[in-house]
């Protein structure tokens, strides 16, 4: 008994502990935030003569002249074309492909995983040269509508091989029973998959496709080669556009525009951050 | 036979896969290999589209581009410095939130993510300001606390501006290593460690020598992420210093803006890919040598 509860109390001052360490580093993740918000509702005034003082009085009028001068209502509806197109093709190229390389044996299935593989490990900002050279070539850089076709296609080019890859290792762990008994009612392969397999996938493609969001959605580099036309801008190049200027001149009208750029993905986020967990952690067991 | 192959091609797997083979293959494969070849070529979008062979002469020139050569040293800097921080910071924030009966776990594994899922223009701008030379936080701090002298223009100085990038690309990485980690110490089934802690194995002994073998794939992601990421992170680089070009482009510039500013900047596509080359293959090099390490290849 003794032994026991000196084992108890080990392990709570261990929690303690533990408890300091993640409390510290939660605050230096949080306040980054707090000071920002705090700063997006001063004058400049207030900014210089503390910069660490509560906004009193507040002045909440800074965030609508940032979200007036931001263009973001704008920014946020071109995301939201690009992103969710994205979204919809690779969850439906990569669903079939994974059905493909996961139910099926074949000779050439393995090889293929391979090289979805090496897709996985290729970091995509290095082909952003011949990138842009092809698109250009394919007259995709001229502005107008075809700007978010670019985006689909290279967004989707860039989330298509962890997806497939994802999804092939879910469809390989669905059993055999499934499909056969469809295989007898007559149905053809198309068929299983679109209504068998597809209503099976959901939450495997719910998974991917929030990962593929948080990825997507921020893209900077992309976007900001891409994008020719100030129409057609995605939020981070479209608000970069329109609020670094204030940057060096009105600090509470840039701090707004920062956190008002943050609001969709944090809403996102904790909407549906258990996805995003499986996400990461499905990258994770990605192994040759 | 040519029943055969037709039956096949509608009812083996290859229909399913060719719509996201192609679309990886054409914006994806193809740029990426398509570079080495602009390398041995003269295009320059400047001067025109005509694409004449010249050998080895961008890849020889690149090597001793003294800008190439300071992006490749800042890259190597960033690699030596975050990789450690990044794997070893998100290994024992999950081993922490990960302890069993540990109240608020899912808090605090919010809380250490929420940075990856931001937009990196507010990130960058966030930081901006916590480094601002007149009014930003750590000035502030550093004034209050009779330590003005240490007060700098953080990205603005040549000692301190790639170290300051660090910090920011570590606050916000973090969190995803972190999640890596999380996920494989979460599906460890509890009876591993609980009966080896019947077995009198201390907590310590339990986290070395049964949890550390099980993560060894997340090590392998984890670090050959931090590697490539080191020389292909683009967006706090450029944001925080790289837009201004702070340094003529040698304080901060890490391989991808060295590439990014000759190819979509000057133009120069055949040198800019050269340059790409050589970071596609440091990168593929890097990996291999660590994975090979981690037995995992």
């Amino acid at each position: 008994m003794v032994v026991k509860s000196e084992r108890m109390n080990v392990f709570r001052t261990y929690h303690l502990k533990t408890h300091a360490f993640l409390i510290l580093y939660s605050l230096f993740i949080l306040l980054p935030f707090v000071w920002i918000g705090i700063t997006s509702l001063k004058t400049q005034e207030q900014i210089y003569a503390d910069p660490f003082a509560l906004p009193i009085p507040a002045h909440p009028e800074v965030w609508l002249d940032a979200w007036i001068k931001g263009r973001f209502s704008e920014y946020i509806t071109n995301s939201f074309i690009a992103v969710f197109a994205t979204l919809l093709t690779v969850a439906l190229v990569a669903s079939m492909a994974g059905y493909g390389l996961g139910r099926y044996k074949s000779k050439l299935g393995p090889t293929l995983l391979k090289i979805f593989l090496v897709g996985i490990f290729t970091p995509n900002q290095i082909t952003i040269i011949p990138l842009y050279i092809e698109l250009k070539q394919l007259s995709l850089l001229q502005g107008g509508p075809v700007t978010y076709l670019a985006l689909v296609l290279v967004y989707s080019a860039f989330r298509i091989p962890f997806a497939t890859y994802l999804m092939a290792a879910f469809f390989s762990t669905l059993p055999r029973s499934v499909e056969e008994s469809a295989r007898m009612d007559g149905l053809s392969s198309f068929s299983i998959f679109r209504r068998v397999m597809l209503p099976l996938s959901l939450p495997a493609l719910m998974t991917i496709s929030v990962f593929n969001f948080i990825m997507t959605w921020n893209d900077y580099l992309f976007a900001a080669t891409i994008i020719n036309d100030p129409a057609y801008m995605t939020l981070p190049v479209g608000m970069q556009f329109s609020i670094l200027g204030f940057y060096t001149t009105y600090y509470n009208t840039a701090a707004a525009g920062a956190i008002i750029s943050a609001i969709p993905s944090i809403i996102f986020y904790l909407f549906f951050q258990k996805y995003m967990l499986r996400g990461i952690g499905g990258l994770g067991l990605v192994r040759a | 036979m040519r029943v055969a192959v037709r039956r096949s091609l509608r009812e083996g797997p290859y229909l399913f896969v060719v719509p996201a083979l192609l679309l990886f293959f054409s914006f994806f494969l193809y740029p990426a290999i398509i570079g080495f070849f602009y390398g041995l070529t003269g295009l320059d979008l400047r001067k025109g589209t005509s694409l004449d062979f010249i050998g080895l002469k961008n890849y020889v020139e690149a090597l001793r581009d003294p800008l190439m050569q300071a992006a490749f040293r800042n890259s190597l800097y960033v690699a030596v410095v975050s990789s450690p921080i990044l794997v070893f910071g998100g290994l024992t924030s999950a081993l922490l939130v990960a302890k069993k009966g540990l109240r608020g776990k899912a808090a605090y594994a919010t809380i250490i993510i929420l940075p990856v899922a931001m937009p990196t223009i507010a990130t960058s701008m966030i930081w901006e300001f916590i480094y601002d030379s007149q009014w930003g936080a750590i000035n502030t701090i550093l004034e209050r606390s009779s330590l003005g002298f240490l007060t700098t223009a953080w990205l603005h100085n040549p000692t301190t501006a790639l170290t300051a990038i660090i910090v920011t690309y570590c606050w916000t990485f973090i969190g995803f290593h972190m999640a890596i980690y999380f996920s494989i110490i979460q599906s460890i089934p509890k009876s591993i460690p609980e009966a080896a802690a019947v077995d009198g194995l201390s907590e310590f002994q339990i986290v070395t020598r049964i949890i550390m073998p099980l993560l060894k794939p997340g090590f392998g992601l984890s670090i050959v992420n931090t590697v490539a990421g080191a020389f292909t992170y683009f967006d706090f680089v450029f944001l925080m210093t790289g837009v201004s070009g702070g340094g003529g482009f040698t304080w901060t510039d890490t391989m991808i803006l060295w590439i990014y500013r000759n190819g979509i900047a000057f133009l120069k596509i055949g040198y800019s890919s050269a340059g790409a080359a050589y970071t596609t293959l440091v990168v593929f090099a890097l990996n291999f040598v660590i994975l090979r390490r981690l037995k995992i290849w």
